[in-house]
């Protein structure tokens, strides 16, 4: 028996799409905290680095901010934890220095309400320690 | 008791200045490392205190704020590897001893986190531990603390988390796979704790819900120890500490009383290496 031919339907063929379909101008928490990162590197002449580790729970995706003391056996200290879901914002700060504000509610609403608390935290008093106390042990 | 047996003690004191107790419990079980949670003594006056009678104790300073640790050993046979305020993990390297991976941990407080909280921080700090134990090469682990949560939770028995079973004929297999990922365990002793079947205390941390569900007595404080570590790891020897040589750590009601010593019991247990 000959296959019969589907008839077109409409719609078939008919893009949807708008003109334009674009990334948001939007820079997500890990990519803002990568960067802080590669700078730690560069601020300690490469004795100490940042690491940014991102786990999936399923419903939220967790960035973990570490300072790395590559000389110390890759000594790891957890300087502070935050997560979102889907849309990059708001980010839920999880774990955070005992000395740096968080919002009642736990969030950072916007890119430059993360960015505000992110200098706060890596100027805290706290991440001042953490830094000084690893500096004073690497060697070189 | 061979004299490779290293005893250790670990109480969250609830910031209280429990200094004489903690010396006379250090003391009378002849504790070898002291690790304190919610400890804010200072170091120098709870040395002075641990060294009255004979000069034993270091204190072993850790980045973490979450602990305050001392040993009669040198602080440079602890090397650390990983902090946060909740974990510290420490290698013990003993002179001709086994060494071991000692993580001390501290989690967040039902009264802050929700149970699924509790259980998914499990998954990153069970995650954070296999990426050491990776480092280091082998799975000698020891995890204690004050999980605030009981042995029987998802966080705790979960593969994922910290998938610690009751029994060590489970325990011994070495891991089991969910999904095609392979989960090490660990050894849960502290199922055995709950009850007052040993005359003393029903758990480590006692709370009075007023809800329908109440378990009254939790054991949120627990040791925890990988397969390799169970022939060496004597459960007869770890015990939750109710009283000391000079007083009870329970009120007339038989719960942790807060006025003499912390709203936790203190927790011990020896390790051959």
């Amino acid at each position: 028996m000959p296959e019969s031919r589907a008839e077109s339907q409409p719609g078939d063929n008919v893009d949807l799409w708008p003109e334009e379909i674009v990334a948001t101008d939007i820079t997500p928490p890990a990519a803002i905290m990568q960067m802080q990162a590669s700078l730690l590197s560069k601020r300690t002449n490469y004795k100490l680095r940042g690491a940014v580790e991102t786990t999936n729970t399923g419903r939220k995706l967790v960035h973990t901010f570490c300072i790395v003391a590559p000389s110390l056996e890759d000594y790891r200290y957890e300087l502070f934890t935050v997560s979102h879901g889907v849309m990059p914002y708001p980010v839920e700060v999880t774990i955070a220095p005992n000395d740096v504000k968080i919002p009642p509610s736990k969030e950072l609403k916007d890119e430059q309400g993360f960015l505000d608390w992110l200098r706060a935290v890596l100027s805290s008093g706290e991440t001042k320690r953490v830094v000084g106390a690893l500096l004073a042990q690497v060697k070189g | 008791m061979p004299v490779s047996m290293v005893n250790f003690l670990f109480w969250n004191i609830n910031r209280r200045p429990l200094e004489s107790l903690v010396a006379e419990i250090a003391s009378s079980q002849r504790v070898d490392l002291l690790m304190l949670a919610e400890c804010d003594i200072h170091p120098t006056a709870l040395l002075d205190i641990l060294n009255a009678a004979r000069p034993m104790f270091r204190y072993i300073p850790v980045l973490s704020r979450g602990f305050e640790l001392f040993a009669t050993f040198s602080p440079d046979f602890l090397t650390p590897l990983y902090d946060s305020d909740k974990i510290t993990i420490q290698r013990l390297s003993l002179p001709a001893r086994l060494d071991v991976l000692l993580c001390i941990v501290h989690l967040p407080s039902k009264l802050r986190w929700s149970g699924e909280s509790q259980a998914l921080e499990c998954t990153r700090l069970a995650r954070i531990i296999r990426e050491v134990e990776a480092r280091v090469r082998h799975e000698r682990t020891v995890l204690v603390g004050d999980l605030n949560m009981n042995p029987f939770e998802a966080g705790v028995v979960g593969a994922a988390g910290f998938n610690a079973t009751m029994a060590r004929q489970v325990a011994s297999r070495g891991s089991r796979s969910v999904q095609g990922e392979r989960y090490p365990f660990f050894y849960n002793p502290m199922w055995g704790h709950f009850g007052d079947h040993r005359g003393n205390a029903g758990g480590s941390y006692y709370y009075d819900s007023g809800q329908h569900v109440n378990y009254y007595w939790n054991v949120f404080d627990q040791v925890l120890v990988r397969p390799e570590l169970i022939p060496r790891f004597p459960v007869e020897e770890l015990r939750i500490i109710a009283s000391t040589p000079s007083r009870t750590l329970l009120s007339q009601q038989g719960r942790p009383d807060g006025k003499v010593g912390s709203d936790h019991l203190p927790l011990v247990f020896k390790l051959d290496l």
